[in-house]
């Protein structure tokens, strides 16, 4: 009985199922009927609001922030420019008119079509650009024939200014669109969008998340003419921050001035805070160049260049340091006591050591030297026999010590750490045994040793601060806070230097410059600058004897690295010249001229209430000296 | 096993689930058209996952004898609430309301699922009535099962979700035995309900009702939508301007053209032909899934599929309807072609539903 019920129930619940068809057909034709009023019935009214009813949304390009000198002085900033530019979605009509286009902006028949024939492949959204950096004529030539030309965008895209051209380029980097790579990688954070402009290499790169501005986008509803009708939406752009630097523009304008037209590299820093304040490497590269689409033939011109001028060879390359290297000798011995101050040396011009001969570069020979002397007149013989009595790895210990073949951790990319060989070293990486001989190579900075200018920037003011060895850094400590960026800790010296090594090794330097040595280009009257010159072979002697023979001008790498003052030193340099020859000659003017303005602006004033010291002149030539 | 599994397979409604196939390729291809300038996310790569899983549920959902299933409502409702409740509490609001939780890469929409809650639920508790007329404890409870979710949806605030909870429950009233004078007691009461509810309104939700009256009212704010939306449908024409070819389409004019208004870009790029057509499929279904409930075994089965048939349908008479300009604008997702997961797995599982209730009609 309950079971008849059951479904009886059903059946009557299913009797009423036709009503719900009929409701469900009646609501389908009421969808229908609404379809056909408004695409067939109404068609041509809709069609012709659609017409008028293009909106067009165009990217407000933020301006990247200002990078400046210590000064405030900029050193990259932003010039205004135009983009003509054309939407994917409108190419079609713009295909009629595109040999008057290529007319009046002065293009070759076919240029502009392979133009945007190369842009296909990038993302469906992006606007062709169709002329970068566009000049009045041009916009007033697409302003005059809007009626021909309706899609054609003119948009304003800030673009990025070296006032200075190449000064500092290495330092300041350059910008350019981002690469599938770098977005795909997101190494420009997630935000990173195609065809952004991002910096690559120098501040520009490790700083671009904090130079990054934010781009805004503008919707216009245009007519069927390209005229803008209405704005519907409005996000204006985002500027990206400024950002100090510690570079001072004067001393590196006088660096590259005293430069001249050679390769190589310079570095100035104030040890007592790790603050660089010059930083160039030669030859250079105009960063203005890469600021709109740079031409493929021109990159790769840049590129393939043998004198590499986009390598930062002030710290991504590193160099036989030469006699420069007799400075951390001399530090060796005299922490390892196997050095006293009046332990001499007699030098004939050269020695025998483990049966070959190695030679003093001065012929005649230095005859009985000491410490202080070896180092003025940079014998060699000294510190051959130095070496011998040290051995690899104790000079290993003490370089190591001082920062060398070490990265420094300046805030910039690409460093090179540089080498200091031991025997670790070469059996890590040749699986062979150090032979004796070599240590008398490296005791005059030859053979495997390798550093680069700012480690030995660093080590020279880490000397004469007594061994404290800052991380240098070309953005200021409080800038790089509000950056997000940190530096490592500074290098904590182990062994310690012992004030009586400093005090013998700068008196050593001070001489140098200020007595009879090789370094008296490198003077600043008034400034007790300390320094070291060097010499590094590139080539073996025979080798060079031969090419000079021929007729090549060959010469060697030259050095000059120093501090100032002597005691507590405010400012260390290290300059390295390609084929300057004579360390002497040619790095320690460019190192005098960064010093010179140092002093100008900051002790000069402070000096002249001060009476005059007593000058000691010494007029013991030491002509061709290393 | 696999000698019981075959005639099931001969049951199930092959025809139902391969319209639904087609209206959500439709749908991928429309998804791409109406998003191919958007940054790079890839709306409809997404699309075609959310159909595969739509699958794997259906298949799920089909597996299980309706019978059995029907055994869970309890805790499905359960769930179905806390969900609703949880939502309230931890989803980030987007434009005012809190409707999604975020879920790692995805977000889920519990009001969305909340509507197969309601249909089983209302299912059950209908079938299990013996008597001829419900009576009024029955009705009150009835409502007070579907009020508890749809006032929780009514707090995100999410109207247009809520609203969608109704049907069933007018259905399952309407057809499960109610009086003449409760059907005009409803009439009155909802009549007042409406007159009350009008003050109740939110100013923007009073001012999508002024411009579903009249949308040229506001062309630049609120009738923006709806009139953008007919220009892109009434600009198709008979054939339509080609797929991924929608000039309004591509203008990026509608903010949510891949998603609520994905019919005017199936109008704009396929026409009055390809809306037809895709209306037909959506009748189709319907039709199809009715026919399914005339010849269910059992009252359960009549009232999930009637449920299940309920909500679809206001789905598309809703969306459809606000794009062609018969109903005001409300974020009512296009069963099947509308981007989105936690629509399209409801979809599924209501048409899984549907089919279960087919295959089973002649087995005991």
């Amino acid at each position: 009985m309950q079971l008849r019920d059951f479904y009886k129930d059903k059946e009557t619940i299913q009797a009423r199922i036709p009503m719900l068809r009929v409701s469900v057909v009646l609501g389908f034709l009421l969808l229908l009927a609404g379809l056909w009023k408004v695409q067939i019935l109404r068609h041509g009214y809709y069609a012709g609001r659609a017409e008028q009813n293009q909106i067009r949304s165009i990217r407000l390009v933020a301006p990247r922030g200002k990078i400046l000198d210590r000064y405030g002085r900029p050193l990259a900033d932003n010039r205004r420019s135009y983009t003509l530019s054309v939407t994917r979605r409108d190419l079609s009509e713009l295909e009629s008119s595109l040999d008057l286009l290529a007319k009046g902006l002065r293009f070759e028949p076919g240029f502009l079509k392979s133009r945007i024939e190369k842009q296909r492949r990038r993302p469906r959204y992006l606007p062709l650009v169709l002329k970068e950096d566009a000049g009045i004529g041009e916009i007033s030539f697409i302003e005059a024939h809007r009626q021909e030309l309706p899609a054609i965008q003119v948009v304003p895209n800030p673009i990025r200014n070296y006032p200075e051209d190449e000064v500092a380029a290495h330092l300041l980097g350059y910008v350019t669109e981002i690469s599938e790579n770098q977005l795909e990688s997101r190494i420009f954070g997630d935000t990173a969008k195609p065809g952004d402009m991002v910096g690559q290499e120098g501040v520009e790169r490790v700083y671009d998340h904090f130079l990054r501005g934010e781009d805004g986008e503008k919707r216009v509803r245009v007519d069927s003419r390209g005229r803008e009708i209405e704005t519907t939406r409005m996000i204006p752009p985002l500027a990206g921050n400024n950002l100090r630097l510690t570079i001072d523009i004067d001393i590196q304008r006088a660096a590259e001035k005293a430069f001249g037209d050679k390769a190589g590299a310079a570095v100035a820093m104030d040890p007592r805070t790790g603050e660089v304040l010059c930083l160039l490497s030669r030859p250079a590269f105009d960063p203005n160049s890469f600021a709109t689409r740079i031409s493929r033939q021109k990159w790769e011109q840049l590129l393939l260049d043998p004198r590499k001028p986009m390598q930062n060879r002030a710290i991504q390359s590193r160099f036989p340091p030469g006699s420069v290297f007799k400075i951390f000798l001399a530090v060796a011995g005299l922490q390892e006591g196997v050095l006293t101050p009046t332990h001499t040396e007699y030098c004939s011009g050269g020695a025998q050591i483990y049966g070959r001969r190695f030679n003093c570069w001065k012929k005649e020979g230095h005859g009985s030297v000491d410490l202080h002397r070896a180092i003025v007149s940079s014998c060699n013989v000294f510190f051959y026999r130095l070496g011998r009595k040290l051995g690899i790895d104790r000079i290993a210990v003490h370089a190591k010590a001082m920062g060398l073949g070490y990265k420094t951790g300046i805030d910039l990319l690409g460093e090179n750490p540089g080498i200091i060989p031991s025997r670790e070293w070469k059996r890590r990486i040749f699986n062979a045994n150090w032979y004796p001989g070599e240590t008398i190579s490296v005791a005059i900075g030859q053979g495997a040793v390798s550093l680069t200018p700012i480690q030995l920037a660093r080590a020279l003011g880490g000397l004469g601060l007594g061994g404290v060895y800052n991380v240098p850094h070309v953005v200021p400590s409080e800038e790089r806070r509000r950056a997000g960026r940190r530096l490592p800790a500074a290098f904590k010296p182990n062994p310690p230097l012992e004030p009586r090594t400093v005090r013998l090794v700068s008196r050593g330097l001070w001489g140098v410059v200020n007595e009879y040595g090789t370094g008296r280009r490198a003077v600043v009257q008034g400034f007790d600058v300390c320094g070291k010159t060097g010499t590094a072979q590139v080539i073996r002697r025979e080798s060079r004897a031969r090419l000079q023979s021929e007729g090549e001008p060959f010469q060697d790498n030259a050095w000059f690295v120093g501090f100032a003052p002597r005691d507590l030193p405010e400012i260390a340099g290290a300059v390295f010249v390609e084929q300057g020859g004579n360390g002497g000659a040619s790095a320690a003017p460019v190192l005098q001229a960064m010093f010179q303005v140092y002093f100008d602006k900051h002790k000069k004033n402070q000096l002249q209430d001060r009476a005059p010291s007593a000058q000691v002149t010494f007029s013991l030539p030491s002509e061709g000296a290393n | 096993m696999p000698k019981r599994i075959l005639p099931y397979l001969k049951q199930c409604d092959w025809v139902l689930l391969s319209l639904a196939l087609a209206i959500a390729a439709v749908g991928v291809t429309e998804i791409y058209s109406a998003t191919q300038y958007e940054l790079s996310e890839t709306f409809y790569v997404k699309q075609i996952y959310y159909i595969i899983l739509g699958l794997v549920v259906l298949a799920l959902v089909v597996s299980l004898d309706y019978r059995i299933l029907s055994q869970q409502v309890p805790y499905i409702y359960l769930v179905a609430v806390l969900s609703l409740i949880l939502v309230l509490f931890i989803a980030p609001a987007i434009h005012g309301t809190r409707g999604w939780i975020p879920l790692g890469a995805f977000k889920i929409q519990p009001a969305e699922f909340a509507k197969v809650a309601i249909v089983v639920t209302l299912a059950r508790f209908l079938s299990e009535n013996r008597t001829h007329f419900l009576t009024s404890a029955e009705i009150i409870k009835a409502c007070l099962l579907v009020g508890l979710p749809l006032g929780l949806i009514l707090l995100q605030p999410d109207l247009g979700s809520a609203v969608t909870l109704a049907p069933p429950l007018a259905v399952g009233l309407g057809l499960g035995g109610l009086r003449r004078r409760w059907i005009l007691a409803a009439v009155v009461l909802a009549t007042l309900i409406t007159a009350a509810g009008w003050y109740s309104l939110k100013p923007y939700q009073k001012e999508r009702v002024y411009t579903f009256l009249e949308p040229e009212r506001d062309p630049g704010g609120q009738g923006y939508q709806a009139i953008q939306a007919r220009i892109a449908m009434g600009s198709g024409g008979l054939l339509g301007k080609g797929v991924a070819r929608g000039s309004q389409t591509a203008l990026g004019f509608l903010p949510e053209r891949h998603t609520d208004f994905i019919f005017s870009v199936v109008g704009e790029e396929l026409g009055f032909t390809g809306s037809f057509l895709i209306l037909g499929f959506y009748f189709l279904i319907i039709m199809r899934s009715l026919r399914i409930a005339q010849t269910a075994r059992d009252k359960l089965g009549v009232f999930l599929v009637l449920g299940s048939v309920s909500v679809l349908f206001f789905h598309i008479l809703v969306n459809v309807g606000m794009v062609v300009g018969l109903a005001p604008i409300t974020g009512i997702p296009l069963p099947l072609l509308s981007y989105g997961g936690s629509s399209m797995l409801t979809t599924f599982m209501l048409l899984g539903l549907i089919i279960n209730v087919g295959m089973r009609r002649y087995v005991y």
